[in-house]
């Protein structure tokens, strides 16, 4: 297909690139319909307290403990997984962090074993999923990870493929403007004037093939290690391009939900930084806002949104006072403020119903959004004092469109975090029966 | 050794060690794999590196000092600091870098040093905010092409050779070659078919430039003979030069040193690297240099729990900025280093230190002497080292051994075993730390490590959680200062009666010197030492003490020494 400049240039005027400009070419793909499958990844650090998550009682009959409460109107769209371990940990040496966060999701070693900084030696499971995915619907953006705070230091989590990180976005505003760029909902903005601007955007594609050329023109003289750098490099852009491909040859995704709408962030230009931790409730919320909103305008199936300040919340907005750093709180147990350890723990729950809520919010004619989805909740420990990575607090929201059964309490004792991935995989279509590290899996867990 | 970012977090493999341990055997040797501290064979280990090394001999088996001395160096993108002010540099601050440009700190630093490539490396978002962070700048190029090129109101191809030329040479940081040139015509030319067809010409060869691996990378080809020693060109080395002294691309002065050819022998090196340290941007490097040495987080005040603020951590880590950079620009040793009872003070840290504050000003640091009971010791009681080095509300003892084992004597300690939480004694109730450390070396798993760290690091209670001296604990209890050093090099080996002691101990310790070496040798290559570089880092110390034990000296012996003009490739090409 051929796409004239003025298509281009049509859709480069500031939010409008991509499916006014499919809507036009590509009618067909655009029309697909039924709701897709989705993935949201809701994760956070320092594990729970676990004596106040575990519900008591199994099956449809059970309570949520305080932890859990925020998703009381929720209880019968959510399963609650207790007792799950990650037992890959075991056979990494690292402090307390670094081989937690690594293999949280993929349930992988690093790829160096004596050096707790490597990358994971395996894709992170919501990539697995949202690679899959691509292949069936290809939407603009594989997936999008988003950030609390930002600085994910030791607690990268997300690998696209052995040794190959995938980083997320801290900033509320440059996440909004990523998302918003490929959609426009309603009828197609105005034609563009041809400003500079759009002039220089339209010839992207060219810029790209030059800046691959010197790639390719430039590996005289180096190592083989340099050599791999340089290919790294070079296949992440390949991978970007692929990523905006649909976009400029107008492969879409399909209708955005009636319900895409795109409402303005809020935020500042200036006098607001997303890595403010004092106003970590605000970062989350505009997050949570703009996940729900590339899902439903059908900009990617798949989104995280990890909080990675990991070690120094300040909870300034629940007034618990905190006093003192949250890891060394954390760390012995809530010291003299057990109460507001908790309700520290506790806010995460409230942001994940908050996810939950505005998803459920959403309908999409055959169910709502989270109906349609699973949205999981994981944090890299069990017990936050004990810092171990046994009894992971697992909660997956939503039913995947009727795929998973929900208001359950099930209890996976002696079960991994192996088994965890490959359920989702198999629920989302797969006929996995290993995932990760090997010799940890028994297959799905009983789930029917 | 600490793989955790050195931005805005404590150092957390320390949590697990000072609540568990760490297999014991194991730190009795180096980490696997490295150089370390007391390999028998490095120049650090029992008194031989430095002392008996340099130009004037060496250790036994090794190269003579005063070789060329080759090293490897990884290939290194360039950091977002020196992104910023490349773009800065090659538009003579014309134009600025857009903040889309943020990528950085993907995969976390082995030295601590932000320049390591795993910390650098360009993940699919990441190619994404080069290619959106350089449309920035190109946009920018265009609106302002009238400013960048003289004949921009012509406006016509001439122009455009001109102004890739000129600006190509500046990103490349060097003569573009005729294949780059022809490849960026023809990007110029796809502007053709527009309304606008200069600027925009324009703004993709700028666009193209700045995602280019020759502006991205610090590409250093070299010549060869054999394929074993490259020796670079007056280009690269210009290059090295630049970005280890000011973060940036090099500026046309050294451009033009290049160009004609003056920018390979040691005595113009050394020229232009004191035209560069004598540099406001040199200033900026040097900080980072202390920091990431130390590996300083960025504590906010509401880390600790009493007498701590956002403002007083920030004028901690001016202060050290100020004494290591001071250091290091002037000439002073590593003794001063290690055992100064000065220091430099704005005048929220005079006030910090009890003295007077007239005439101070806050963010100005001047000498100052720290009350005599403070027990002061250059940076070994800097405060910012001890409050980073601590607990939200006590010292954490544990970190503070293991800053001196592993930043002064570079013995890295050995990463805890997986299950080194459930080898945790139990404290009885109202446990002091020293006791909770006699009962963690009770434990025979832990003990190799703790009876190394904890004794040192307990010597430094007289420090509380903010670094402030103090002489009783919040119990009334008063602190105990003592500590010993466990070591093979007699030199240190012993115990010691306060911070201020160990300090004088270490100033003059030969081990310590070698690891300071190492610090700058890691810093100058982004990467870890191994025992292939003693040679370069002989010749280091020799030069420091052939100067009389000037760190400005050591710093300088990088870059006059062969070693930088010239790389190795392991395994060959």
């Amino acid at each position: 297909m051929r796409i004239t400049r003025r298509t281009m240039l049509r859709g480069a005027g500031g939010v409008a690139i991509g499916l006014p400009f499919l809507e036009q070419t590509m009618p067909r793909a655009y029309a697909q319909t039924g709701a897709p499958k989705r993935l949201v990844v809701f994760i956070h650090g320092q594990g729970t307290m676990l004596s106040r998550w575990k519900p008591t009682g199994t099956g449809a009959n059970f309570a949520l403990p305080q932890m859990l409460s925020p998703l009381e109107s929720l209880k019968s769209k959510i399963n609650i997984w207790s007792d799950i371990d990650n037992k890959v940990r075991d056979a990494m040496r690292s402090n307390g962090h670094n081989a937690a966060g690594r293999s949280l999701l993929n349930a992988e070693v690093f790829t160096n074993p004596g050096d707790e900084s490597s990358a994971g030696a395996g894709p992170s499971v919501d990539q697995v999923i949202a690679q899959r995915l691509a292949k069936i619907r290809p939407m603009p953006m594989q997936s999008l990870e988003t950030q609390v705070v930002g600085g994910v230091g030791e607690y990268q989590m997300i690998f696209s493929a052995p040794g190959v990180r995938v980083s997320g976005m801290n900033d509320p505003r440059a996440v909004w403007t990523r998302i918003t760029r490929v959609v426009t909902p309603g009828t197609p903005p105005t034609p563009a004037q041809p400003t500079l601007a759009n002039m220089l955007h339209g010839k992207r594609t060219a810029v790209l093939d030059a800046v691959k050329e010197n790639f390719r023109q430039v590996k005289g003289n180096l190592g083989a290690a340099d050599k791999l750098r340089l290919d790294a490099h070079m296949a992440r852009i390949e991978e970007m391009e692929k990523g905006l491909a649909p976009l400029m040859a107008g492969a879409g995704g399909g209708t955005p939900a009636a319900s895409c709408t795109v409402k303005p962030h809020g935020l500042p230009a200036a006098g607001y930084s997303p890595s403010d931790g004092s106003k970590e409730n605000i970062h989350a919320d505009k997050q949570i806002d703009n996940v729900v909103m590339a899902l439903a305008c059908n900009v990617t199936p798949v989104a995280s949104i990890q909080f990675t300040n990991y070690h120094g919340p300040t909870f300034d907005w629940l007034n618990i006072g905190l006093g003192g750093n949250w890891h060394d709180r954390v760390h012995n147990g809530g010291g003299n403020n057990v109460e507001g350890m908790a309700k520290a723990f506790q806010w995460y729950g409230t942001m994940f119903a908050e996810l939950c809520k505005r998803m459920d919010a959403i309908d999409e004619g055959t169910g709502t959004m989270l109906d349609n989805s699973l949205v999981l909740w994981l944090s890299e420990f069990g017990d936050g004092g004990a810092h171990n990575c046994t009894k992971l607090p697992v909660v997956v929201a939503g039913g995947l469109g009727g795929a998973l059964k929900t208001g359950r309490h099930l209890n996976f004792a002696g079960r991994t975090h192996n088994d965890l991935f490959v359920t989702l995989l198999n629920l989302f279509g797969g006929v996995d029966k290993t995932f990760g590290v090997a010799g940890l899996n028994k297959g799905s867990l009983p789930i029917a | 050794m600490n793989r955790s970012s050195f931005k805005g977090r404590a150092p957390d493999f320390l949590h697990l060690m000072m609540v568990a341990g760490i297999l014991g055997g194991a730190c009795s040797g180096s980490v696997a794999g490295r150089n370390g501290g007391d390999s028998d064979s490095g120049g650090g280990g029992g008194g031989t590196g430095g002392a008996g090394g340099g130009n004037s001999g060496g250790n036994a088996g090794e190269r003579p000092g005063g070789g060329p001395c080759p090293v490897e160096v990884p290939l290194r993108r360039l950091t977002v600091t020196q992104y910023q002010n490349s773009v800065a540099m090659i538009f003579d601050g014309k134009l600025s870098a857009s903040a889309k440009f943020p990528i950085g700190e993907q995969g976390s630093s082995v030295t601590g040093f932000s320049t390591e490539p795993a910390v650098n490396e360009v993940t699919k978002l990441g190619a994404e905010q080069v290619l959106d962070a350089s449309e920035d700048v190109a946009l920018a190029a265009m609106n302002k092409v009238s400013e960048l090129v003289s004949c921009a109101a012509v406006g016509d191809e001439s122009c455009a050779k001109t102004f890739i030329a000129t600006y190509g040479k500046m990103a490349f940081r060097r003569p573009l070659t005729a294949a780059e040139e022809t490849s960026l015509l023809g990007v110029y030319r796809k502007g053709s078919d527009t309304a606008e067809k200069f600027k925009v010409g324009i703004g993709l060869v700028t666009w193209t430039l700045l995602q280019s691996p020759q502006f991205l990378y610090l590409l250093e080809a070299g010549h060869s003979d054999d394929n074993t020693v490259f020796n670079l060109s007056d280009y690269e080395i210009a290059s090295r030069l630049s970005f280890l002294l000011w973060d940036s691309s090099p500026d046309k002065a050294l451009l033009d040193a290049a160009d004609a050819g003056r920018l390979h022998t040691s005595g113009d090196i050394r020229a232009q690297a004191e035209r560069l340290l004598g540099d406001a941007r040199a200033t900026a490097v040097l900080s980072r240099f202390g920091r990431e040495w130390s590996e300083l987080p960025v504590l906010a005040g509401k880390d600790r729990v009493g007498g701590f603020s956002d403002a007083l951590a920030n004028a901690q880590r001016g202060e050290l900025d100020a004494f290591v950079r001071d250091a290091f620009l002037n000439g002073k040793s590593i003794e001063y280093l290690l055992s100064s009872n000065t220091t430099l003070a704005d005048r929220q840290m005079a006030t910090f230190y009890g003295l007077p504050t007239s005439g101070m000003q806050d963010g100005r640091f001047d000498e100052v002497t720290p009350p005599d009971g403070n027990g002061h010791s250059g940076l070994l009681t800097m405060p910012a080292v001890l409050a980073a080095r601590s607990h939200s509300d006590e010292p954490a003892y544990v970190f503070r051994g293991t800053f001196v084992l592993e930043k002064l004597l570079c013995e890295e300690q050995p990463l805890p075993p997986a299950n080194a939480q459930s080898m945790l004694p139990t404290f009885p109730s109202g446990a002091t730390q020293r006791e909770k450390s006699t009962l963690i070396q009770g434990v025979g798993t832990c003990k190799g490590c703790h009876v190394r760290i904890d004794p040192i690091g307990h010597a430094f209670e007289g420090f509380d959680e903010i670094g402030k001296a103090r002489g009783n604990w919040p119990d009334g209890r008063a602190v105990d200062t003592t500590g010993e050093v466990v070591s093979v090099d007699d030199e240190i080996d012993g115990e010691f009666d306060s911070p201020k002691s160990l300090g004088a101990r270490l100033g003059k310790s030969a081990r310590v010197a070698s690891c300071v070496a190492r610090q700058v040798f890691r810093f100058s290559y982004s990467r870890h030492d191994e025992d292939a570089d003693q040679c370069a880092i002989n010749n280091m110390l020799g030069r420091y003490r052939d100067a009389g034990g000037s760190l400005t000296e050591m710093l300088l012996s990088v870059v006059q020494a062969d070693t930088f003009r010239t790389r190795t490739i392991s395994g060959g090409l």
